[in-house]
């Protein structure tokens, strides 16, 4: 288990968690949804230790995919990618299973949103790292694009066991690739939910227009 | 070279009218003087400069001048990078350079001219006063180009804990080279033009400025061809620094997107 306990977090006067805590699993995907500036970005920050925090938070060697790519422009896509690794077995085959094999050469200046954006994903999970953080990582992806990503990664991220927190607030992203599902509203955890059915998408919706009003 | 032209037809038209403007306002000055010792004629001038063109001497003169504006130049730059990288790395650095660039930058260089002179000699002095005009200017590009690095860049260095090494070699330096080659020709260009008034007021004899002292206010034709000379070679440096910023650098041209 990766622990946060009693976490404090504040930005100026305005509190994003008081006394919060959290278990993620180990080896398993957990997808925490909310609405705006309830503090999910604010987590993923402090479990890769880029904001100070007060309370306990496990260090854990952490990988990153941001909401948009942070491709360092100078470099070609492949590049950007054997910064973080030199596994070049995995960088093409999931370079293949996201369809940006042919991309790889490029700069990122030349590359579509989407296109950068898995070149970013392909970066965060090839760095070697216990815990992969994404935050929003498939916003700029079309439908179609999206949910072939989703199934490509999901399967990978089981057949490999890692442990993953991503951060969205696309209630269906949050279905197809969870095995936990958590909402946060006001910087604490109003829904928790390890075992999902075909219902969770509705209870979710239902709590989210809740949570809005 | 079709191409060229027609993807740059308005920035060659701007310039042929920029060009036709100044000359217009040189003969409306001559027309109006009508006294070719204080104004030389654009005629004069231009047969002037080809009979310069002519001298060996003037070659001679030319090269010591570029190469005292160059060793300036790399000196400068050299300085000036060493100091301001650690200048962004640690903060004590940043605060112990600032008024020491402050006050080189405030310092009257013609004034410290004199004691530059009494220590060194005609060909050192002119380098030093352009290295203390040309060393705050170029500081502050390192710093500007340096602090421009997206924040979001520096972040994802942190994420993916590059080794300091890492992050200079493969991704601070090459973000801040495109802008500060493009400085380049800028900095060239006004080295010359400090180093050539260094020289008209230490007399060096071999050089551009000295050439300008020496013609002073018997041969003006002669006078304004160095001037033009030194205004085309300046202009050459800049546009050739600029084209070679944009060529060498395909990573910051945006070409026609994918998808």
């Amino acid at each position: 288990m990766i622990k946060i306990e009693n976490l404090n977090k504040k930005y100026g006067e305005k509190k994003v968690f008081e006394n919060f805590s959290l278990e993620i699993e180990k080896g398993k995907i957990t997808c925490i949804l909310g609405e705006s500036g309830c503090g999910k970005t604010t987590l993923l920050n402090v479990l890769s230790r880029l904001t100070d925090f007060e309370g306990r938070v496990d260090e854990v060697n952490c990988s990153l995919v941001f909401q948009t790519p942070n491709l360092f422009p100078n470099l070609t896509a492949k590049q950007n990618l054997l910064l973080v690794s030199n596994d070049l077995k995995k960088i093409d085959a999931l370079s293949n299973e996201l369809s940006v094999a042919d991309k790889l050469n490029s700069y990122p200046k030349h590359l579509s949103g989407g296109e950068a954006q898995r070149i970013s994903l392909i970066r965060g999970i090839i760095f070697d790292a216990d815990l992969l953080l994404m935050d929003e990582p498939f916003s700029s992806l079309d439908l179609g694009v999206k949910f072939r990503t989703i199934t490509a990664l999901k399967k990978r991220f089981k057949e490999e066991k890692k442990t993953v927190v991503m951060v969205t607030h696309d209630v269906k992203e949050a279905v197809e690739m969870a095995d936990r599902i958590i909402l946060l509203s006001g910087g604490k955890i109003v829904y928790d939910n390890k075992n999902l059915t075909k219902k969770t998408e509705n209870e979710l919706f239902g709590l989210l227009i809740g949570t809005n009003n | 070279m079709k191409a060229y032209l027609k993807r740059h037809f308005a920035s060659i038209i701007c310039g042929i009218i920029a060009l036709v403007i100044m000359w217009a306002v040189w003969f409306i000055a001559c027309k109006i003087v009508k006294n070719e010792y204080v104004i030389p004629s654009v005629k004069q001038t231009f047969g002037e400069l080809f009979k310069l063109l002519g001298e060996a001497f003037f070659y001679r003169a030319l090269l010591r001048t570029l190469e005292k504006s160059l060793i300036a130049f790399v000196i400068s730059f050299v300085l000036a990078g060493s100091i301001a990288l650690p200048s962004k790395l640690f903060k004590g650095v940043d605060g112990v350079m600032r008024p020491i660039i402050a006050v080189i930058r405030t310092l009257p260089t013609m004034a410290v001219l004199i004691p530059i002179i009494l220590y060194t000699n005609r060909f050192t002095a002119p380098i030093i006063v352009a290295m203390l005009v040309l060393f705050p200017m170029i500081y502050a590009q390192f710093k500007s180009a340096l602090d421009n690095i997206d924040e979001q860049v520096v972040r994802t260095a942190k994420v993916f804990k590059l080794t300091r090494r890492q992050k200079v070699v493969k991704v601070y330096f090459p973000l801040v080279a495109p802008n500060l080659l493009s400085h380049t020709g800028s900095n060239l260009s006004f080295a010359i033009k400090v180093v050539i008034s260094a020289e008209v007021m230490v007399m060096t004899y071999t050089s551009i400025g000295g050439m300008i002292q020496y013609a002073g206010y018997e041969d003006l034709p002669r006078l304004f061809a160095l001037t033009l000379f030194a205004v085309i070679i300046g202009i050459v440096i800049e546009t050739t620094f600029h084209l070679l910023s944009k060529k060498l650098f395909k990573w910051t041209r945006a070409e026609g997107k994918n998808d």
